[in-house]
């Protein structure tokens, strides 16, 4: 390839060293042109969301799927209902263990579904995985994952009636009364299970939980439809990893079926060989077959109702479960970002396949991780993933500048993706898939300035919120602030519920950090931070203003002893920094986000013993993959309701317990993520404006590749990193470049080896976007040509590293303070030397550090004063003739 | 109560022998086939309890299904919730860091009806995650005896600047501000691990505070009493009590914790004084040295087989000891019983296998400290009674646990460092940093304070208030910034004590200047002697020029000079002169 790169070279070569120049230039380029060009193009943005969707009517059905559904009966009572409807499935093909978008429309109007009473409500969906051949075939019901909500605790409280979680009726399972009705389940591998309670080794057994129960299930009980008649939620589907009883992606089972069942207004069974369901309009009687207005009781895939037969049957082929790594191979670590947590989920196994060696991924806060790189022990891991590069700023110890200085560091960028607030937001008018914020919007919810993100309960209602501005304690939910509805004019009024905001800690993140820069780039989130009221009125919490400024200060009702007291106290609080000075949020880049409001509640104990505070209220998630998790299950996890007969810590009775997961159809989560996790459990990531801007950026593909303009040099030139304040419009400015830095100097030839080829893989094939084994997941952006170059070139540095001298490092400490490297000559000569490492102890003829490469001491001050001075001696000097000249 | 069958019996000794002869390496591995089913499919297993753990867990979990697909679900409720979770059958395993029915404590805790074995899952310590601040700067190597510990955590020792912390820190000056200990608040083998500590070392002194909370019975307890009234904080899960104490107004609070939590959090641990007289950290090293002295329960009849005294611990008369090291268990069930399957036992078998060997390769980075390789070799026998587990791959030989070397003792253990003599009781304490916080170094703050750091200017912003006197005013407290407040009411009280810099030495700032000045004179020079030599003529306006040049010169090093030296600026360019220099 590098043939035509004579055509390159200048026809009149003035000089030979020209030419020569010339020559290795194009050399060059065309090198790392062809290096680019022998690499598979990575699928552009719009691989993100793979086109395999389907539309498949209720009735009439034309798409690709018509053959698979039941034939409709015109006569059924269901029949008017269902007529209009239609499911949009995003993805039917390629399926792996992800979330599937599942849209429902054509219910009827005005037949929203209804909280009111729970287990009333009526015009919902139910959905189900099934392994069988033939949906249509009678024995199709046996093969689906239904019944495994059938157990206590279940998570679904009143939200539907209760026997739509059994496979059969509750009269089938009396063991002392048994009816000769079952609706089994039969594994892919042919075991039979009963579908009901039995009697096994006398003792009352439901076997269907051995293999599938509430925390492993993927059936959905009830997913709403909004007023509009439309609805939608996401599918958990699993392949056969996760669910080997449907045995979804092995070679024999590729196929598999998503199940949905709608269900209406009209009761489908008779009597109680479906549901013991009675009519209290009608004397108790029961429900009989047909029955319009009815609740929807009964199991969808009990034969003695009819629901099944309304059944939309939707193909899921799945992609071939991957090849598993070999078991007891050792493995090389990689340590570092949460954001690469779901890449290195899809690369590890095809690592394993393709270079036959091992990964595993801890992650952990990512600027321990960039400490742990630059160690030299044997244990160390020799590649950390990281959003910024390793910097003397960070390290504080003699010890670990010196390893810094030491380190020959390079930086492959691996992967694109952001930060996202993602939320989970089910109202009784269905899902909300649009939520705008703002810096300040966002300032708001992590200052506490909100009544519901302090600490309260139905004690004290007045006093809990005392401290907060007049204007905030009239805003009871988070709608009524016109700053909200502002944002989000078309559908503010449908977040009828405030939300539990779920935040990661107490350990730092990088990505955190990207939250604050977003936020204090914004003039008016600052001065917000800053204590100044919004055009509405609303102010920071007190709690969160700097220490000694007028307005921190709280009522507080509480005396030393912690006893209730009457009238309370003036007490002055705020922020510090660890030197006792007053800390200014609106100038502090933190890399966590504190909970600072010191509330205690109740502040008159009655039968309660304890009181519970900010922590407890909102209790931290430990990263970004967690809140995904915890948003997805709608579990705030604060446990701020008083349980008079738990038993306490001191063995008393009575005890603070969970308020337990939020309900389907009033759930409202917010929670800090990340993109890909926030694709994996199909959570909605709100738009955010950008820094002093009325312009709103969606958290997409485009939005994502848009913000990589706004890319700015970290500490070193070559590692840089998306700036929030410079990204211009259809960026997104959670945008982050998380690189892989790799310590080449500690690591044996070997380690070098097995790092060079993982890059190469996953910077290539790794880059392409898909949800096989091996590809970029969804919510990653493939790397942009100019990160592929650096991240190719960074690649190449580690392969050609040479060895590491056979000394250990450690036994020769540098000598301190000695004025070496000063004395290099002019300031150009300092410049080119600032460029490359401080050569410690590795021969002087290196290959050339360029692009990506660390060197460690570059940002130090004492540089910046020489060449400062040089600089200037080197503009002075030239005036001096200059002077004379003119004289 | 358990209902182990005599042929399990006699595999266990079987098993032991075993491992025995493995870790003396004086014979080959024979595997125990447990059971004659070997699962066929890996089927998704379920856990719950420790939050000790969890860290490791985790990242474990996750791991697995990427690479071998086996899908494991672990919640971190607790160790207590663990436990009952797994009497109950609603899980498939628990973690917990202590057995049932352990001797000495306060409640039955029967062991639950199934059968099930203990196996080893993760070894550490159990730290104390503290939150203090002298002089405005964060204190990162603290020292605590046990007995200030223990009465700490019983409300024995209220002030941070009481006579037994200043005894163990004879390098720190330390305000006098309350101690905010925060324990947790739900059933938890970290409260069980400490309080166990406590019991057998200090006695007298838990006893004292066991019987002020009004606790009927003082033995070992997962559930950490709270007098009422005190300024003892309770937090629910591990997250939870490291969460509170990392806020920045939480100076003052100390909690004990996994040293991981602390880790991931950038916040030191207090060294711990040993037996042998030092003052120690729970490193992955010291753990496995610690560990060394554990008894572990090795009578494959006995229900608690497995299970550790950790009494030798405690006392270990290794210098490189850290007393509260420990390991807790994965309490796995022996037989197909309820929902548990031989599919399941494949899976859980082979993820056992995993972390017992693999797996601890990545303890240390995380926190934790690897298992050592007789407890390991151990674990693997137990695992193999798991119903429906693969026998393949469960014997040491294969098993690339980091403490294994190839003479049988524990390579972690072996090359583990002395303790510094810096760390030894005495006048002198080490400023390096600990924990999560290592690469912070804490400025000697005493008067006593010996050599070492120049106390150039900046006695600065002295955030703690003057005045020893305990009883301010709300209003004047609160005014005085840093410090937890009991009840509402902030109690910031200290002494008036002066904070050395950490000081610039003034060879660098010196050598600073002259490299700067260096490189000034050197680029200005050659100009500068060119136009003198030829432009002679116009004395005057050459020596203006020489004049203004020389005024900029001094200009510059006034400047330079006035570089603060705590600032970060200086603080770069002092490394740049070490680095140079090196």
């Amino acid at each position: 390839m590098q043939v035509r790169n004579v055509s390159t070279v200048p026809t009149q070569p003035t000089s030979n060293e020209r030419f020569v120049r010339a020559l290795s230039m194009a050399s060059v380029t065309l090198a790392l042109v062809g290096a680019v060009s022998i690499i598979p193009v990575p699928s552009t943005a719009d691989a993100v969301t793979p086109s395999s969707s389907i539309t498949v009517k209720w009735t009439g059905d034309s798409s690709s799927a018509r053959d698979f559904q039941p034939i409709r009966n015109p006569n059924s009572p269901h029949f008017p209902e269902f007529d209009n409807l239609s499911v949009t499935v995003s993805q039917t093909a390629g399926v792996i263990d992800q979330a599937i978008r599942v849209q429902v429309s054509g219910f009827d109007a005005g037949t929203q579904s209804s909280t009111t009473f729970g287990s009333d409500v009526q015009n919902f969906v139910q959905a189900m995985q099934c392994w069988g051949e033939d949906p249509r075939a009678d024995d199709f019901v046996e093969t689906c994952q239904w019944g495994g909500r059938y157990a206590a605790n279940n998570g679904l409280g009143n939200s539907v009636f209760p026997d739509v979680t059994q496979r059969v009726a509750p009269r089938d399972q009396d063991i002392f009364n048994p009816t000769d009705h079952d609706v089994q389940f039969r594994t892919v591998d042919g075991q039979v299970i009963s579908g009901k309670n039995q009697l096994v080794n006398g003792e009352e057994k439901y076997a269907i939980l051995d293999f599938f129960g509430p925390a492993t299930t993927n059936e959905v009980s009830s997913a709403r439809v909004g007023s509009d008649g439309i609805g939608f939620f996401d599918f958990e589907a699993q392949s056969a990893s996760q669910a080997p009883q449907l045995g979804c992606g092995t070679a024999e089972n590729l196929r598999c079926w998503l199940v949905i069942v709608p269900r209406g207004t009209v009761f489908g069974g008779d009597g109680a060989a479906c549901s013991p369901i009675r009519d209290r309009a009608n004397s108790f009687e029961l429900y009989p077959y047909g029955r319009a207005n009815s609740i929807q009781a009964g199991s969808p895939v009990n034969t003695n109702c009819d629901y099944w037969d309304n059944r939309i049957a939707i193909p899921l082929d799945f992609a071939a479960v991957g090849s598993s790594c070999e078991i007891g191979a050792p493995e090389f670590r990689v340590v570092g970002s949460q954001l690469m947590v779901g890449a290195m989920s899809s690369w590890q196994p095809a690592l394993c396949t393709s270079l036959k060696s091992t990964f595993n991924f801890a992650t952990n806060t990512d600027s321990i991780a960039r400490a742990q790189l630059i160690e030299d022990g044997a244990n160390a891991p020799r590649i950390a993933y990281s959003g910024y590069p390793v910097s003397s700023g960070e390290l504080q110890t003699e010890a670990e500048r010196t390893l810094l200085a030491r380190a020959k560091l390079a930086y492959a960028p691996v992967g694109i993706s952001a930060v996202t607030i993602a939320y989970i937001a089910e109202f009784d008018a269905g899902r909300q898939e649009k939520l705008v914020l703002s810096p300040r919007l966002m300032a708001k919810l992590l200052t506490q300035s909100y009544r519901f993100t302090v600490p309260s309960n139905t004690s004290d209602p007045a006093k809990n919120f005392a401290h907060l501005g007049a204007t905030n304690q009239g805003y009871v939910f988070l709608n009524q602030d016109p700053d909200f509805q502002s944002l989000n004019p078309t559908n503010f009024n449908q977040f009828t519920t405030n939300p539990a905001i779920v935040l990661p800690g107490p350990s730092g993140a990088d990505a955190i950090r990207q939250v604050w820069r977003w936020i204090l780039a914004d003039t008016e989130a600052r001065a917000f931070l800053d204590g100044t009221p919004d055009p509405w009125g609303m102010t920071v919490n007190p709690y969160y203003l700097p220490k000694g400024d007028p307005k921190a200060v709280v009522p507080w009702w509480l005396d030393d002893a912690r006893n209730y007291r009457e009238p309370p106290v003036e007490r002055a609080v705020g922020l510090t920094k660890i030197d006792g000075s007053p800390q200014r949020l609106s100038t502090t880049i933190l890399e966590t986000f504190p909970k600072d409001d010191e509330s205690l509640v109740p502040l008159n104990l009655n039968t309660e013993r304890s009181r519970f505070d900010s922590i407890q209220f909102a209790p931290y998630t430990s990263d970004l993959l967690s809140a995904a998790l915890r948003t997805f299950r709608a579990n705030p996890n604060s446990r701020t309701t008083w349980d008079p007969i738990r038993t306490n810590a001191a063995g008393e009775a009575g005890d603070w317990v969970s308020s337990g997961r939020q309900l389907p159809g009033s759930k409202f989560m917010i929670s800090i993520s990340d993109s890909p996790s926030t694709v994996r459990y199909g959570l909605s990531a709100a738009s955010v404006r950008l820094p002093n801007s009325t312009v709103v950026a969606n958290p997409d593909a485009a939005g994502i590749a848009a913000a990589l303009s706004a890319l700015a040099a970290t500490t070193l030139a070559t590692v840089k990193q998306v700036d929030p304040s410079a990204v211009t419009a259809g960026g997104y400015p959670l945008t982050m470049v998380t690189y892989a830095a790799v310590n080449m100097g500690a690591s044996t030839q070997a380690q070098r080896t097995t790092i060079a080829n993982m890059l190469a893989q996953v910077t290539t094939n790794g880059q392409v976007s898909g949800t096989a084994t091996g590809n970029l997941p969804p919510g990653y952006l493939p790397l942009t040509a100019e990160l592929l170059a650096q991240a190719v070139s960074a690649t190449n540095l580690v392969r050609i590293y040479p060895a590491v001298p056979t000394t250990p490092p450690t036994t020769t400490r540098p000598p301190v303070s000695s004025l070496g490297s000063f004395d290099t000559g002019s300031p150009v000569a300092e410049a080119a030397a600032s460029e490359t490492p401080t050569d410690l102890g590795v021969e002087a003829e290196e290959p050339a550090f360029t692009a990506a490469l660390s060197s460690g001491p570059l940002e130090r001050g004492g540089v910046l004063i020489a060449l400062g001075l040089g600089v200037a001696g080197l503009l002075f000097a030239p005036l001096l003739f200059r002077g004379r000249r003119q004289s | 109560m358990t209902t182990r069958s005599p042929m399990s019996a006699v595999r266990r000794v079987a098993a032991t022998m075993t491992i025995a002869s493995v870790v003396a390496l004086s014979g080959f591995v024979t595997p125990q086939s447990a059971s004659a089913v070997v699962g066929d499919t890996y089927f998704p297993v379920a856990g719950a309890g420790s939050s000790w753990s969890s860290n490791a867990l985790q990242q474990w979990v996750r791991n697995v299904f990427d690479n071998f697909r086996w899908k494991v679900t672990f919640d971190a409720s607790g160790s207590s919730a663990g436990r009952q979770q797994f009497a109950q059958g609603t899980v498939d395993f628990a973690v917990s860091e202590i057995p049932y029915a352990l001797a000495g404590s306060d409640s039955p805790d029967p062991r639950p009806a199934r059968q099930f074995a203990y196996v080893p899952i993760v070894a550490g310590g159990t730290a104390f995650m503290y939150n203090l601040v002298i002089g405005g700067q964060r204190v990162t190597n603290l020292r605590l005896s046990g007995e200030t510990v223990a009465k700490i955590f019983t409300g024995a020792i209220t002030k941070w600047n009481d006579p037994a912390i200043a005894a163990d820190n004879p390098k720190l000056g330390l305000p006098a501000i309350q101690i905010v200990p925060v324990v947790r608040s739900d059933g938890s083998g970290t409260t069980a691990q400490l309080t166990s500590w406590m019991r057998d070392q200090y006695p007298s002194v838990w006893n004292a505070y066991c019987q002020v909370t009004g606790r009927a019975n003082c033995g070992i307890t997962s559930n950490y009493p709270i007098a009422a009234g005190s300024a003892f904080i309770g937090q629910q899960g591990s997250d939870g009590v490291a969460g509170f104490v990392a806020q920045n107004r939480s100076v003052g609070a100390i909690t004990y914790v996994e040293s991981s939590f602390a880790k991931n959090a950038r916040f030191p641990v207090a060294k711990v004084l040993n037996s042998a007289g030092f003052y120690t950290e729970p490193t992955a090293s010291n753990v496995a040295v610690s560990l060394l002295a554990a008894v572990i329960n090795s009578d494959p009849t006995s229900p608690d087989y497995l299970t550790a005294q950790l009494n030798g611990v405690y006392t270990n008369p290794d210098p490189r000891v850290y007393p509260l090291s420990s390991y807790s268990y994965i309490i796995v069930p022996t037989a197909i019983e309820g929902s548990f399957t031989a599919n399941k036992g494949l899976t859980l078998a082979d993820f056992a296998s995993y972390f017992l060997c693999e797996g601890q390769q990545q303890a240390d980075v995380l926190g934790y400290s690897p298992l050592p390789v007789n407890l390991a070799a151990a674990g693997l026998s137990v695992v193999q009674e798991i119903p429906g587990g693969n026998p393949i791959n469960k014997n040491i030989s294969s098993c690339n646990n980091p403490t294994f070397s190839p003479d049988g003792s524990n390579k972690l253990a072996q090359n583990a460092p002395q303790p510094a003599e810096c760390d030894r009781r005495g006048p002198d304490q080490c400023l390096t940093g600990t924990g999560g916080a290592s690469d912070t170094q804490t400025p000697a703050s005493s008067a006593t304070s010996g050599s070492g750091s120049s106390s150039s200017s900046s006695s600065s912003s002295n955030s703690v208030l003057g005045a020893g006197d305990q009883s301010l005013d709300a209003a004047s407290a609160a005014a005085g910034s840093s410090g937890l407040t009991v009840g509402g009411v902030p109690v910031v009280a200290g002494l008036p004590i002066t904070i050395p810099d950490r000081g610039v030495p003034n060879i660098m700032l010196i050598g600073m200047l002259i490299a700067a000045a260096a490189v000034f004179v050197l680029t200005l020079l050659p100009p500068l002697m060119g136009w003198r030599r030829t432009v002679s003529p116009a004395a005057d306006a050459s020596i203006a020029t020489v004049e203004n040049g020389a005024k900029v010169q001094r200009r510059l090093q006034r400047l330079a000079s006035k570089v603060h030296p705590r600032s970060v600026f200086s603080k770069r360019a002092r490394a740049q002169v070490q680095n140079a220099g090196s």
